[in-house]
């Protein structure tokens, strides 16, 4: 009796969920939807949801309006900037967590600067990357991404080494391991997994990242959020080539997030869980 | 541990330095060089250079009734944001919590929306908006409501934004609270069945208090990121309607660049980092006590 009041109240909740989970799908759905429609199934009334599927958007967006150049813009950007942020972070974290470099004001000055909103720097970071003559290059797009991925890295990495236990470092270095030795042969396999999981979330932040891009992208250099947040003007709406765009940048996104699902917690509140 | 603790540098204990180097240099240099630029009158539109004002430009802030108004947008934003995101988030954790296969595959697609691109789901929102052809309106119709010109016109346009964002962030709050509640010792929820306690009252006496914590985290992070919201908002309404929409961070976007005084927008982003600051300060603190 009791069992079966509790199954009926258990249904009711996954009806509940299911809708949740419709309303949070369906924006992505019709997305995906709009970008296979034609010109003229677009703004048909009532939306069409049945219509024969066209690839005519994704012709346009990418033969037509050459997309394909901010695509390649943001992965090169996305990809040297992790590659630096993971270089310079792990070796930070090293001596963070097993020398106590800096005690515990370092990590916490290095950590804070997830604070820092983009917008309290963006003026001085114009101003300079214009005199030094940064503007739409990737190099100043690149620097100022690994500003933000670099202390995420350093704060992920420290805690997949600390994990670790010092053991395994001094059994080395007993067996004849330099301290270099052991760091490269012993701990850094160790943590491998985990630095996987960093270099995705660090592809994500640089791919998703705007203002900055936004400031400093120019006629040479664009990462695709600037080219997609122009594509779209109020006089000339394209909406089916933009839900082109939209399904295109999100796709590698969705694929890398369930890539780390196991990470996501801990990656997402960085900075505020000790 | 036995590490040899002489020379710094070519050492382990070195390789820290090349990270507080970079840091140093493009984020505390260009705070200190923002601090100068707000005691300057300096306009990138002519060739003269800065003039300095000292507290000219803080004053002049305390005078500009659009900087209090996009001060009472960003705060009226943030508290509902939090709010519902917060409250939903919790629900969910509850409602979403057993390792059914379906809640499963519903907590892996719960995922989804955090992970995309702000520019890129803002756009999908804005199609679905569309006074005319979105989805939006025409489901209202449908319903034998009035639909509404959801952008264009100041009373829908912050709710409208205050959408979007709850659409996106509510999942990241639930995921941060179930994993929370999903780390408290089972032993606790057992003892209190066996003592005969309600679902509500273990709510209120056991899973809410052992739950603050996390709750703490979660406000802190979205306090931080919905107060110098951006990109979402550039997207769908570049702070229009008539400045409904227009936060902090979108009034000091158009005055560095749009109308280039470099130095009024260098004193705007400092207002914001000061109130975050302070704030999550507040917030750590307390987070120390629970």
């Amino acid at each position: 009796m009791k069992r079966s009041k509790r199954k009926t109240r258990e249904i009711w909740i996954d009806i509940v969920v299911l809708i949740v989970v419709i309303l949070v799908l369906f924006p992505i759905i019709w997305t995906v939807l709009t970008s296979l429609k034609g010109r003229f199934d677009i703004s048909s009334l009532p939306p069409k949801v049945i219509f024969p599927p066209t690839l005519e958007n994704y012709h346009k967006v990418f033969v037509e309006d050459g997309f394909y150049r901010y695509f390649k813009d943001s992965i090169i950007i996305a990809t040297v900037s992790t590659v630096f942020a993971i270089f310079l972070g792990t070796m930070a974290a090293y001596s963070l967590v097993r020398y106590r470099v800096g005690g515990k004001f370092l990590p916490f000055w290095i950590l804070s600067t997830r604070m820092l909103p983009p917008i309290a720097i963006i003026l001085p970071i114009y101003i300079l990357m214009q005199r030094i003559h940064l503007i739409d290059t990737y190099a100043s797009i690149i620097i100022m991404h690994i500003l933000f991925n670099l202390p995420f890295a350093v704060w992920l990495m420290s805690g997949f080494f600390r994990e670790v236990p010092v053991e395994i470092d001094e059994a080395a270095m007993l067996d004849g391991c330099s301290v270099f030795g052991a760091f490269f042969r012993i701990l850094l396999p160790v943590v491998v997994p985990g630095m996987l999981a960093t270099t995705v979330f660090c592809l994500i932040t640089s791919w998703n990242e705007f203002l900055f891009a936004l400031i400093l992208s120019g006629r040479h250099v664009k990462t695709l959020p600037v080219a997609a947040a122009f594509y779209v003007t109020d006089r000339d709406i394209l909406w089916g080539p933009m839900a082109a765009v939209a399904v295109i940048a999100s796709i590698p996104i969705i694929i890398f997030t369930f890539l780390i699902q196991k990470h996501l917690v801990r990656g997402l509140s960085y900075g505020a869980i000790k | 541990m036995a590490f040899s603790r002489h020379r710094r540098f070519g050492t382990p204990q070195g390789m820290v330095f090349p990270s507080v180097f970079f840091i140093l240099i493009v984020s505390v240099y260009p705070l200190v060089y923002s601090l100068y630029m707000t005691l300057h009158d300096w306009s990138l539109t002519n060739a003269q250079p800065p003039m300095f004002v000292g507290i000219g430009n803080f004053i002049a802030l305390f005078q500009d009734s659009r900087f209090w108004y996009s001060l009472r947008t960003t705060v009226l934003f943030t508290v509902w944001v939090v709010m519902v995101e917060m409250i939903l988030g919790m629900v969910l954790a509850l409602s979403i919590s057993r390792n059914t296969r379906f809640q499963q595959i519903c907590r892996s697609i719960l995922l989804i929306p955090m992970m995309i691109t702000p520019v890129v789901l803002s756009l999908m929102w804005k199609y679905m908006y569309n006074p005319e052809y979105g989805i939006i309106n025409y489901l209202l119709h449908f319903l034998r409501i009035e639909g509404l010109i959801w952008l264009g016109e100041p009373a829908p346009a912050l709710p409208a934004v205050i959408l979007v964002d709850i659409w996106q962030w509510t999942p990241f709050v639930f995921l941060l609270l179930f994993s929370g509640i999903a780390s408290l010792p089972p032993d606790v929820f057992e003892a209190a069945q066996v003592d005969g306690a309600s679902g509500f009252q273990t709510f209120r006496y056991i899973t809410l208090p052992l739950t603050i914590p996390f709750l703490l985290v979660a406000l802190l992070i979205r306090f931080m990121d919905s107060f110098r919201i951006f990109d979402t908002i550039y997207v769908l309404t570049k702070g229009g309607p008539a400045n409904a929409t227009e936060t902090l961070s979108i009034y000091t976007y158009k005055v560095g660049f749009n109308y280039f005084n470099m130095g009024y927008a260098a004193t705007l982003s400092y207002i914001i980092l000061v109130i975050i600051t302070f704030a999550s300060q507040q917030f750590v603190k307390l987070e120390g006590k629970a």
